[in-house]
């Protein structure tokens, strides 16, 4: 497996390190952290990760919001993009798929030991 | 990669998240948990609701993901439950449980070794007793939030429940219905603009059940509302906050009212030679809860008993025999120990030259005799309230709120005489931000005082329970870790600060990265008082910020092995580089060539033996990992900032040379390119890098 820049984005400190550890460790991934969708905005226009793990609940701008402000920008439009989430009733995920730019969905909780592999069977790395 | 991916080290990773994580886990269990009660007792409402099922929501994600399936799907019952919107108290039962079962799968009952103080402790296995009708009077709420429209109420009921603390909240109209099933320790009550209005009343009503009322005035408050808020009762007078530091400070202070619990014991020491006066002191100041009375009348004895009762403050007869007030009140004064002491002198002569001696030797305040049972009351309470919030306000750091140095070599010495009782190692961190200087000169003050906000604030949530925490000034903090090694709390640190990376600010579209690096030293190991365990860990910390940005080290690490060269020319064409390194290296520069692009970004950027250059040139046309990607990974590692980075392209076309330039490059020179340029722009470059 080839190493790449991944954007991993959760509020949540605790979450979004374990995702960190787990695609730089077991990934083998170069690995860029965000903590809400406006630094997610500005480090994908600025760093070129080639997929951004976008968590779906957070204040202020959420994951999908994120997401097409991501297709806004001509900096990160293209840049792939998978939803992690809790939900897990299709009524709810469903419409997420829909979102500009979003290529999967991985749901919550995950399985650090298996994430980076899940990240690349749904980009075809 | 040269990383094994062991699953041992991914769990060993997960736990020292996990840990990390821990209190806000407690916080979050707290919250679901207040939910449940609220609905024991039928008063749930809406927001509470709310917050219980997206904290079930969090908890869904993050258990699981931990390895904690049980707790994950508990969590995940929990949202459902309250997703449903509850209202029938009786379901509260079913959901009782599954808080413990949540709490059970979490491991969170288990660490009754290290409770965290900021939250309510819940009875553990008294499911039979749960439906008692009597609210349970560990959980009721402490704080009450009463808003008159101007106060946004919400966002201080977020801030004081992720403290932990469990908070209810009223308009002035609801407030005697609240206040009749409702005794809070502390009322934070809007203060009304006009005089006599609905705000002094709430004020007054609190104060009269003994809450301690911290009154919040609109900003541009006239003197005449702020008077008349402190007239009615209000203890604290603060404005209603603006930014996020004014919330958190508000919610702090609001929240150390709650936690320092009911009337502070205070220790008053009397002297007075009449035993009938002593009396009459210890009835006045019983009555009045003012606190424990130790009383003396004879005056020889006044040193060793003063020493022996460190009370909180002094009341002095003046006319005694053989020794008089003043004279004592001189004795006191002359010891660096208490000179902040709170004297009252009791005299029953008031003209001026007795008032000025008693002055002159130190002394705070007077009573005249006969002592008049009010006067008495109020002046103590007076005197004993003030020198409690000067002394709250001079062990705090006003900028982030963190305590100060002088609270945290208080703090340390009381957790060094655990840390002898308990046989339990301590640590000392000294914590300092990077390149802090940078972000002072480019963005200005204002930021530079929100990335030491942010800072303390993620310190303080990371070093909660029996650990200390203080800013020592400028960028420098320092934290105490109480039953940890060294070495594990050179992990923690970097668990902690590696999060740290996390709150970077974002201005004028750019991200201000926020990072440090600290040094740790340990209790007797690495010495024994404040002084010595601070030079130990701020050695270590020198050496981190020599090997780099981001380092944490414990005290007597050597430093990292370092390599320094001039140039690092990362070029894969073999001839091309051969020349350029053999050409420098004639030119009496040292040179390392790295053939490949993932080569010059794990010896540039890599923390094992980090490559340290004046300059690097860097081929654009790299095959497998471009070019750009390189600059990329360099200008994300600072190395763009470090060092000076001359890019070289074959195409000579504007745009290119732009885009490597914006990535963070010094300068550009185009394939072809003669030699001597080259070199002189090297030359160039090399002497503007320190």
């Amino acid at each position: 497996m080839t190493s790449r820049r991944v954007l991993v984005v959760d509020d949540d400190d605790a979450i979004r390190e374990i995702a960190a550890v787990s695609m730089r460790a077991v990934g083998g991934h170069d690995v860029l952290t965000a903590a809400s969708g406006a630094e997610a905005l500005v480090v994908a226009a600025t760093q070129s990760p080639d997929v951004i793990l976008l968590d779906v609940m957070m204040p202020e701008l959420d994951g999908p919001t994120t997401a097409s402000r991501l297709q806004e920008d001509d900096r990160s439009r293209g840049i792939p993009v998978i939803l992690l989430t809790a939900k897990v009733h299709a009524r709810d995920t469903a419409p997420l798929g829909r979102v500009d730019g979003v290529c999967g969905i991985i749901a919550k909780p995950f399985d650090p030991m298996t994430l980076p592999q899940q990240v690349a069977q749904m980009l075809g790395w | 990669m040269t990383d094994e991916p062991s699953a041992d080290r991914i769990r060993a990773d997960a736990a020292a998240i996990w840990r990390e994580a821990l209190p806000r886990t407690t916080r979050q269990v707290a919250v679901i948990d207040a939910a449940v009660t609220a609905l024991r007792h039928g008063r749930l409402d809406e927001q509470g609701r709310e917050e219980a099922q997206l904290q079930a929501h969090r908890l869904v994600g993050a258990a699981g993901t931990f390895g904690f399936d049980e707790a994950s799907s508990t969590a995940r019952e929990l949202e459902a439950f309250f997703e449903s919107h509850p209202t029938d108290p009786a379901d509260a039962v079913a959901a009782t449980r599954l808080v413990g079962a949540l709490r059970d799968g979490l491991d969170l009952g288990a660490d009754a070794d290290a409770p965290d103080p900021t939250v309510d402790p819940v009875p553990q296995g008294s499911a039979e007793a749960e439906d008692d009708a009597e609210p349970d009077p560990i959980e009721a709420p402490r704080v009450l939030v009463v808003g008159a429209g101007q106060l946004p109420v919400r966002p201080v009921v977020t801030h004081l429940r992720t403290r932990g603390v469990a908070v209810e909240t009223a308009t002035p109209d609801e407030l005697d219905e609240v206040l009749g099933h409702l005794t809070p320790v502390v009322a934070v009550v809007e203060a009304c603009d006009d005089g006599d209005a609905d705000g002094n009343q709430a004020i007054a009503r609190c104060d009269a059940l003994g809450v301690r009322v911290l009154a919040v005035v609109p900003s541009g408050s006239s003197t005449r509302v702020r008077v008349g808020a402190l007239r009615a009762g209000a203890r604290l007078l603060l404005d209603v906050p603006t930014t996020v530091g004014e919330w958190s400070q508000l919610a702090d202070t609001v929240a150390s009212l709650a936690m320092t619990g009911d009337p502070p014991a205070h220790r008053i020491l009397a002297v007075d030679d009449d035993e009938t006066v002593l009396g009459l002191i210890r009835q006045v100041l019983v009555q009045a809860e003012a606190g424990e009375v130790v009383t003396l009348s004879d005056p020889a004895h006044f040193w060793p008993e003063l020493n022996r009762v460190e009370p909180d403050l002094l009341l002095l007869d003046i006319e005694m025999p053989g020794m008089d007030g003043v004279e004592l009140c001189h004795l006191v004064r002359s010891h660096p120990r208490w000179q902040q002491l709170p004297v009252v002198v009791l005299s029953a002569r008031l003209d001026p030259t007795t008032v000025d001696r008693v002055y002159a030797a130190g002394a705070d305040d007077f009573v005249g005799k006969p002592v008049l049972a009010a006067e008495l009351r109020s002046r103590i309470a007076h005197r004993l309230e003030r020198t409690r919030l000067h002394r709250l306000l001079a062990e705090t750091d006003p900028l982030t709120g963190l305590a100060n140095r002088r609270r945290f070599e208080m703090d340390l010495a009381r957790l060094r005489g655990i840390s002898e009782r308990q046989k339990t190692p301590l640590c000392l961190a000294v914590v300092d931000l990077d390149k802090f200087k940078r972000v002072n000169d480019r963005y200005g003050h204002d930021v530079g005082d929100e990335v030491l906000r942010r800072t303390a604030a993620h310190l303080r949530d990371a070093f909660r329970g029996e650990d200390a925490v203080a800013r020592l000034g400028g960028e420098e903090f320092v934290a105490a870790m109480l039953g940890i090694r060294r070495d594990d709390a050179v992990q923690r640190l970097r668990v902690v600060l590696g999060a740290l990376a996390g709150k970077d600010l974002v201005v004028d579209g750019s991200a201000v990265h926020i990072g440090a690096s600290a040094g740790v030293a340990e209790y007797r190991q690495d010495g024994v008082d404040f002084e010595a365990l601070y030079r130990a860990a701020d050695t270590a910390l020198r050496v981190a910020k020599a090997a780099g940005r981001g380092i944490v080290l414990a005290a007597g690490t050597p430093a990292p092995e370092r390599r320094e060269v001039d140039v690092a020319v990362v070029e894969n064409d073999e001839v091309l580089g051969e020349l350029l390194c053999h050409t420098l290296t004639t030119l009496g520069y040292s040179c390392e060539l790295l053939a490949d692009g993932p080569q010059a970004v794990e010896r540039l950027t890599g923390t094992r033996r980090p490559l340290h250059v004046k300059t690097v040139l860097l081929d654009i046309d790299l095959p497998g990992r471009d070019g750009f990607e390189v600059l990329h990974a360099l200008a994300h590692h600072g190395v763009t900032e470090a060092s000076s980075v001359l890019v070289v392209s074959a195409r000579s076309s504007d745009e290119e040379a732009l885009r490597a330039l914006r990535a963070g490059a010094t300068d550009h020179i185009a394939k072809p390119f003669s030699v001597p340029l080259l070199v002189e722009k090297l030359h160039r470059l090399m002497a503007g890098t320190r």
